[in-house]
């Protein structure tokens, strides 16, 4: 029979993309938000991020609350999945809308033992004019647990380059701060602003698919959009050491900055009491 | 039908009827998280991030690859689909929480409004709202005895806590949680209605004994019958003089 396989052939996507996918998106949280929230600025805290992302660890498929509790529709796609699994498994039988109304009235539904009244009478009592489910209509619900897979992963990788997007804009504004200007042979900043735009494009264009009902085309997009805003960060990080040099050449600068202005103040305020005390 | 799950990848389903029963429990599941949707109280978070956590088992089950704990001992198909058992009994559970909360929470509201009523002239009537509401009261007390002499053992955990108590219970267990949560549900929500509809008589009472109103009452019966006394002297007097 073709469905066994196919239900686990959703499993196996499941395994092999989408919890992959969730893993990414945790590892990234536990990395970019406190980024994101301002608490730990620094080079370091990048470097720590790019370099991690070769350690991954072990339990990657097993996404934390955190995630859950920022990106609920992920998991709310999962559910509609397992709906969709469920119908094709369970055995139902095809009834028509009416008698399938009757059942409902006829039932409050409320507790487990009546739901579990209605999905019985659904599936093992035949009542006359029932049908099984047939294999095709079986298959569809799978497809359409497929979909909403799909979609979950979709909504992962656009969960990726949102919190990546919001935590290297961050740092880039961070360092914009310290006279990186000259970094690269002055390429470092229009390099990360070319990398950050292609990102938002791709992301403008993946939201638009997205829009369209055009979710293949929508996560290769956010695909897209997350290479991008992943090479402003990488080429960051990668110059790191020169943006610690940089921005310790800047706090000296400004020091000396502010102790020539309060000397100079200082004397042209010991000048002017002189020039009244003698007046 | 059979899943026809291959048996030469170590740590496999082979029984069809745990996966079909399942998948039967997260229709189930799936209809209560519903239920509590329907109601304004909140999004059911805990409920779909433990429907996602029984996914997450039943596709670890599935899969080919050996899983180990932390001990280093090989997670048998079997273990993964009983976590994901005890993972939708736990979301049932937030679930059915929720909606008996919000019955629970809409319950004391009115029971505040209306506290300082004094309605026992109508607890005698056995035909009549307020018995019914007493009666409600002490069905309510009851289960909540027993609901919280069972549920103190799962109430302040974390959600890994709570899903590692689940997954030690046995499924009969399981299900006798779900039941109570469901009685518990059910007999907030029986309060509450049974509130609803004793609310006039509660209002009634209010009003009739409201001392501003008695007195506005009181003084509007005595400046009528001033009036008419007044009439009555002068027609009194037109009539004899």
């Amino acid at each position: 029979m073709s469905l066994p396989e196919d239900v686990c052939g959703l499993f196996d996507l499941y395994l092999q993309t989408l919890a992959y996918e969730i893993g990414e998106l945790e590892h990234r949280c536990m990395y970019f938000q406190k980024l994101e929230k301002g608490e730990c600025f620094s080079p370091e805290k990048l470097d720590e991020l790019y370099n991690r992302k070769e350690q991954m660890p072990d339990d990657v498929e097993k996404a934390n609350e955190g995630i859950y509790y920022r990106y609920p529709e992920i998991h709310s796609e999962i559910r509609m999945a397992l709906s969709h699994i469920g119908r094709a498994i369970i055995g139902l039988r095809k009834q028509s809308d009416d008698a399938f109304r009757e059942r409902l009235l006829s039932n409050s539904g409320e507790d487990r033992a009546s739901i579990e009244e209605i999905i019985t009478s659904c599936c093992d009592v035949p009542q006359e004019g029932d049908e099984q489910l047939s294999i095709d209509e079986a298959e569809q619900q799978l497809i359409g647990a497929q979909k909403h897979l799909l979609r979950a992963s979709m909504d992962a990788r656009k969960g990726q380059y949102e919190i990546t997007k919001s935590a290297v804009s961050k740092m880039f504004d961070y360092s914009l701060k310290y006279g990186v200007n000259g970094l690269d042979s002055g390429k470092y900043i229009s390099t990360i602003r070319e990398a950050m735009d292609k990102g938002r494009i791709a992301y403008g264009r993946a939201k638009l698919a997205e829009t369209l009902g055009y979710h293949d085309v929508a996560a290769e997009f956010y695909d897209e959009a997350l290479e991008s805003i992943d090479e402003a960060g990488s080429y960051m990080n990668l110059h790191a050491p020169s943006f610690r040099e940089a921005r310790s050449e800047y706090l000296e600068y400004r020091k000396k900055l502010i102790r020539r202005t309060v000397v100079k103040s200082l004397f042209g305020l010991a000048v002017f009491i002189g020039g009244r005390l003698k007046g | 039908m059979s899943f026809a799950i291959d048996e030469d990848k170590a740590g496999i389903v082979e029984e069809d009827e745990t996966l079909i029963e399942l998948m039967r429990s997260s229709v189930v599941v799936n209809a209560k998280i519903a239920s509590a949707e329907s109601l304004d109280c909140g999004f059911p978070n805990a409920s779909l991030y433990s429907m996602y956590r029984a996914f997450d088992y039943i596709a670890a089950a599935f899969d080919p690859k050996p899983h180990f704990d932390q001990k280093g001992e090989l997670i048998t198909a079997q273990r993964f689909l009983n976590a994901a058992d005890a993972m939708l009994m736990v979301a049932y559970l937030h679930a059915s929480s929720m909606i008996g909360d919000y019955y629970k929470e809409s319950y004391d509201e009115l029971a505040k409004r209306v506290a300082s009523v004094d309605v026992s002239a109508y607890e005698h009537d056995s035909s009549g709202p307020v018995w019914r509401l007493r009666e409600a009261e002490k069905r309510y007390e009851q289960v909540v005895a027993s609901f919280k002499d069972t549920m103190i053992y799962y109430s302040d955990e974390s959600l890994e806590d709570m899903s590692a108590r689940a997954t030690a219970a046995d499924k009969s267990e399981r299900r006798r949680l779900m039941d109570l949560a469901d009685e518990w549900s059910a007999a907030c929500k029986e309060r509450y209605n049974a509130t609803c509809d004793a609310l006039p008589i509660f209002e009634s009472e209010q009003t009739r004994r409201d001392p501003i109103l008695e007195g506005v009452e009181k003084a509007v019966d005595a400046i009528d019958t001033a009036i008419t006394a007044s009439e009555a002297a002068d027609l009194t007097s037109g009539f004899l003089g």
